[in-house]
């Protein structure tokens, strides 16, 4: 919104932007004026209370005044902006002296307290010529070769390299060898929100070889922490998101309750009963594939008795697919959804359902999720923010010339479809079969984990990165 | 001791000029007051219709975008455009 007022100053007519009294947005809001050439939009701030219906009085001379009163030396200023170049060294000290360095000035929003600047809170590996020159060695790519990160909602241009994934990378804890992991992760643009209120903000899934070869995990407690490579591949996930991406905690990430993981990463279990996600997204059997979710990933661990009740033992060990429907049933966005199967339920779900292929599952979810007519007709994402359209993808997928074709709303869905039939029809609930992920992890025997989320994940390459 | 390396990324220089210049009154000028948020009608219809009050002779349109700030038509630059000023919101 902070960039459609300064665009409006650019083509010409006064404008003051009304928005609440808040430090994060108010930040972002300078940030945003600037990449757009305006250094300063008038603003009215206004109390942070969503109960209000409208403003008190007072507030109608703030906005006369913002459109009349003339301007200050300053409101007229032109010039060109020269952010910091980040480059280089950034100090020398001891290690408790690199640590507060990284922290920074530790300011953000006052209502979440000091918020470190250039790492997730926690001390970091000291990113030595040394060790970087090190983390470079993982990757064949020149430590120069450009990197662009687009920032929250294509919001802004940051200019990176590889090096600079390597500083991360290292800062993480990473080895070397996860370096084309970290790599991809950069390409899909790190942890910059939209994480939402979720469980997990971003979630990477690594589908192919080299998961196996540094060593992911992929089997039992997969979302849990233990793993080197696991833990610090999220982490780097997470500082990417911080120094290169953009995100700043409380600025312009800011979630009333945020995400309880951010940047979780896994690997699909080799032993899928169908095929891989590298396949299924495109590549081959034996090229390595990260998945990327843009954000807003509900993933629920649980019992297959707490969405559905079970009437066998084996409802009760298993869970069917009606369970999975169940669970999904609960989901209220459109656009995606995530179906998380031990190799074990995967294979039992294969032969005793007939699922012979994912697409036959995604297929059966897309048929069974769904919801009522006169429910979908008052959605108001659909109709209010969309236009009436439904949306099969999120944020920076919209304008990838590559995005997967499935990313499309199936006509199924489609608005002239679904507007004319009777409002207790029961109706699609998700825009395609393809905006279903099905993901085949976990340790032996029978689990299923599901979730909603914002859009399908993207496919990256691992292997260019090698 | 310890010599480390920046971790963060840039961004590009950026040419930048002033805001425009205000208008002397609202008398008798078209004032739009667009709603960019698809929602939270009434405090944007509330300051739509105290604008109006305070300043009888302006012309003060209310716009609620159909959907969204970031996803505005050209009908909707249009309309915006169509004003001697603009007030948006809500942006909470």
């Amino acid at each position: 919104m902070s960039r459609v007022a300064a665009q409006l100053e650019k083509k010409g007519i006064p404008v003051v932007l009304e928005s609440f009294e808040d430090p994060g947005i108010n930040k972002t809001a300078r940030l945003n004026f600037m990449r757009e050439g305006i250094p300063m939009v008038r603003e009215v701030l206004t109390p942070q209370d969503t109960s209000l219906k409208s403003l008190p009085k007072e507030y109608t001379q703030k906005f006369i005044d913002a459109l009349t009163v003339p301007l200050t030396e300053e409101e007229k200023a032109s010039g060109i902006h020269v952010p910091s170049r980040n480059e280089g060294v950034l100090m020398s000290g001891t290690y408790d002296e690199v640590q507060r360095a990284f922290e920074g000035e530790l300011a953000a929003h006052p209502s979440i307290g000091p918020v470190a600047e250039m790492t997730d809170g926690l001390p970091v590996t000291p990113p030595t010529e040394k060790r970087v020159k090190e983390m470079l060695g993982g990757t064949s790519h020149d430590p120069d070769e450009p990197l662009e990160f687009t920032g929250f909602w294509n919001s802004a241009r940051y200019l990176a390299t590889v090096k600079k994934v390597a500083i991360n990378a290292v800062m993480a804890g990473c080895r070397p060898e996860y370096m084309p992991v970290a790599l991809a992760i950069a390409e899909a643009g790190g942890c910059i929100g939209y994480p939402g209120d979720s469980s997990f903000g971003h979630m990477y899934v690594v589908s192919g070889p080299i998961a196996k070869e540094i060593g992911m995990n992929s089997g039992f407690c997969y979302l849990a922490p233990g793993n080197p490579a696991n833990m610090t591949l999220q982490r780097a996930a997470a500082l990417t998101g911080i120094n290169l991406g953009g995100a700043i905690f409380g600025i312009n990430v800011l979630e009333r309750t945020g995400p309880l993981h951010w940047g979780t990463i896994f690997a699909e279990d080799e032993n899928t009963p169908w095929e891989g996600l590298n396949e299924h997204f495109g590549f081959r059997q034996d090229e390595s594939v990260l998945l990327a979710w843009e954000g807003k990933v509900q993933l629920v661990p649980f019992q297959n008795i707490e969405v559905k009740s079970a009437e066998t033992l084996l409802e009760n060990q298993v869970g069917t697919p009606k369970h999975a429907v169940a669970a999904l049933k609960t989901i209220t966005n459109t656009n995606g959804a995530i179906l998380c199967l031990t190799p074990d339920t995967a294979c039992y779900w294969k032969e005793e359902y007939g699922f012979k292929t994912v697409k036959d599952l995604q297929e059966y979810i897309y048929e069974h999720v769904t919801w009522k007519q006169d429910v979908w007709a008052r959605n108001y994402w659909i109709h209010k923010l969309g236009r009436g359209r439904q949306s099969g993808y999120f944020t920076g997928s919209n304008n990838r010339p590559d995005r997967p074709s499935d990313y499309d709303v199936d006509e199924r869905s489609g608005t002239e479809r679904l507007a004319g039939l009777p409002a207790d029809a029961d109706v699609p609930k998700l825009v395609s079969p393809g905006a279903v992920t099905v993901i085949v992890a976990g340790g032996t025997g029978n689990a299923w984990t599901w979730g909603g989320c914002y859009g399908r994940p993207l496919a990256y390459s691992i292997d260019k990165w090698r | 001791m310890y010599t480390v390396l920046d971790p963060r990324s840039r961004e590009p220089e950026v040419e930048y000029r002033g805001i425009n210049t205000r208008l002397d009154t609202l008398e008798a000028k078209r004032v739009i007051v667009a709603n960019l948020h698809g929602g939270n009608e009434e405090i944007m219809e509330s300051i739509a219709s105290d604008l109006k009050d305070a300043v009888t002779t302006c012309e003060v349109v209310y716009y609620p975008v159909k959907g969204r700030w970031d996803d505005l038509t050209q009908e909707d630059w249009n309309v915006i455009l169509s004003g001697d000023a603009a007030v948006l919101g809500h942006n909470y």
